[in-house]
């Protein structure tokens, strides 16, 4: 018998028996789905999600895709550090917006990075960045502060302002 | 956001019914749940005993999964986010019934007339269902987890919040319950 | 007169780099000269001590950014720097810089400094920067402190590499509000 390759236990051929019968299909009302759409329907109370689409922010990770290590975080560049690689940021905004990144590789310099409107509707940025960890922000229109959808919040809250994180694998 | 070679392993359909239930396309969101509507039925049904609490559970988990479908980070790995809901509701509800699993009635003959004979498999079933049902909740979710879902224990750690080791314990414990429930002549 | 250029000139020679360096042009153009001095007698105190003083300069940059009194922005400064110090006793003084940054998050996410010295025991070859960056992650995605620390550490124990953690964070997705797993 050859141990199970994700437990590493021996097969028990009674209890794998059983398995295979609960295995087996079991067939709950088809309407199931009707029920809950129309639940949904009656009371929706969805919004539009209004920050980076799901298939955006998989494709930027898919374009991008890493494994996973915080990496040295230094003020200045050295020998030997790793290399850098473009992280694009994105945020779904109105078109009369004015959308600036700030964070942890910008200083939080407002001036430093503004985001582009694609025609679809999405501002963007790519910038490059060092293996590590970074806090950033959106800020719209020059005074809200708009944390990344797609990213996880950072936990501190210091200064009373939405903010994220994101961390840079290192190859 | 983290860039993530794991990701790269997409289902492309799930995250573009997400995409286009978050766009306002609540028809969208019907394919999904037929997806997910047999395996994960299949769960809750083993777990909480009966039809009703399981179709209630799982009417809930898809309620509560697009309510808070802002909250899905990796739509390519909606099925994974889904049970996790359904795990959590199935928690739910068998602890608000009181009770935590229903038996179904064995079928009874009436005075001889119109006996119905069983099939073997039926009443295989049925013996397999009572003896699920003998064992505390958490052991028979471990169960199903470990060897109806397949799950690692790692998986089985991050759904239910518990340790391996103690998932470890549940599974053991919950085999050797069945072994000596329902006769494992396979071990003498 | 010539002497007082003197002691002057030799003054200015002997001054050390370290106080150079505590004046950080990036500070000097964002933060009021009250606040800046006593942001700068912290990154001193880091440099001190050998900890790291990037993250106190951008949490100050931060906080100025986002207009917060001086006041406030001295004491999330210092508040880095207490978890830097807390990071440095729980995992030893020879800890890399971005092991202390990841475990000072780790430690305001909620880690102990006892998970802390656990997790560079259990981890491979003492690299902790990844795991405790994913468990930092989980927590706040929503998930609980002692879930999140349980499936990070388990995964160490086994040897798990960057790209494992990686998997497992991207697996972990937390639950929606309403459904949270009952206590073990």
């Amino acid at each position: 018998m050859h141990p199970d390759h994700r437990s590493g236990e021996l097969p028990d051929p009674f209890i794998e028996r059983l398995a295979a019968q609960l295995r087996e299909p079991v067939s709950l009302s088809p309407e199931v789905e009707r029920v809950v759409l129309d639940r949904l329907r009656t009371r929706p109370a969805r919004r539009r999600w209004p920050g980076v689409a799901g298939a955006l922010a998989a494709g930027i990770a898919a374009a991008f895709g890493a494994g996973l290590l915080v990496g040295r975080w230094t003020a200045a560049p050295s020998a030997g550090v790793p290399s850098v690689r473009p992280v694009e940021f994105a945020l779904r905004m109105p078109a009369d917006s004015a959308v600036v990144l700030v964070g942890d590789f910008n200083d939080w310099n407002p001036a430093a990075t503004p985001l582009h409107r694609a025609t679809d509707g999405v501002w963007s940025v790519t910038v490059p960045l060092r293996p590590g960890r970074y806090r950033y922000t959106f800020i719209v229109d020059g005074t809200r502060w708009h944390r990344d959808p797609a990213a996880p919040r950072a936990l501190e809250d210091d200064f009373g302002a939405p903010t994220s994180v994101i961390t840079i694998a290192q190859r | 956001m983290t860039a993530s070679p794991s990701l790269l392993q997409v289902s492309p359909s799930d995250a573009e019914l997400v995409l286009r239930v978050r766009q306002g396309d609540l028809d969208a969101y019907g394919p999904l749940m037929t997806r997910y509507r047999l395996r994960f039925g299949r769960y809750a049904y083993h777990l909480l005993g009966n039809e009703s609490d399981a179709e209630e559970a799982l009417q809930d988990a898809f309620t509560l999964a697009y309510r808070s479908l802002d909250q899905c980070r990796h739509p390519e790995r909606f099925a994974a986010w889904l049970f996790r809901i359904l795990v959590n509701r199935c928690r739910t509800t068998g602890v608000r019934r009181g009770r935590e699993q229903a038996r179904r009635a064995p079928i009874e003959a009436a005075d001889g007339i119109g006996v119905h004979h069983p099939s073997e498999e039926a009443m295989r079933r049925e013996e397999l269902a009572r003896g699920l049902g003998r064992l505390v909740p958490e052991q028979r979710e471990a169960f199903l987890l470990k060897y109806v879902e397949e799950l690692s224990y790692e998986e089985m750690a991050a759904l239910t919040g518990a340790g391996e080791s103690a998932l470890k314990m549940r599974v053991k414990r919950a085999c050797e319950q069945l072994r000596e429930l329902l006769g494992d002549t396979d071990a003498s | 007169m010539r002497r007082v250029i003197l002691l002057l000139a030799l003054g200015l020679l002997l001054r050390s780099p370290a106080a150079a360096a505590a004046q950080d042009p990036r500070l000097e153009a964002r933060l009021d000269s009250a606040t800046r001095v006593r942001v700068e007698a912290a990154l001193e105190s880091a440099r001190r001590e050998g900890l790291p003083t990037e993250p106190l300069v951008q949490k100050a940059l931060e906080g100025a950014s986002k207009g917060a009194p001086g006041p406030r922005i001295v004491a999330a400064v210092a508040t880095v720097l207490a978890d830097l110090r807390r990071a440095r006793e729980a995992l030893g003084p020879a800890a890399a810089e971005d092991d202390l940054v990841a475990a000072a998050a780790a430690l305001r996410a909620g880690a102990t400094p006892a998970m802390i010295g656990e997790m560079r025991r259990v981890a491979p070859h003492g690299a902790v920067a990844v795991p405790l960056a994913v468990f930092t992650d989980l927590v706040a995605g929503g998930m609980r402190t002692d879930v999140a620390w349980r499936s990070v550490a388990d995964l160490a124990r086994k040897g798990g590499d960057d790209e494992a953690f990686l998997r497992l964070r991207d697996r972990l997705e937390p639950a929606p509000p309403g459904s949270a797993p009952e206590a073990p």
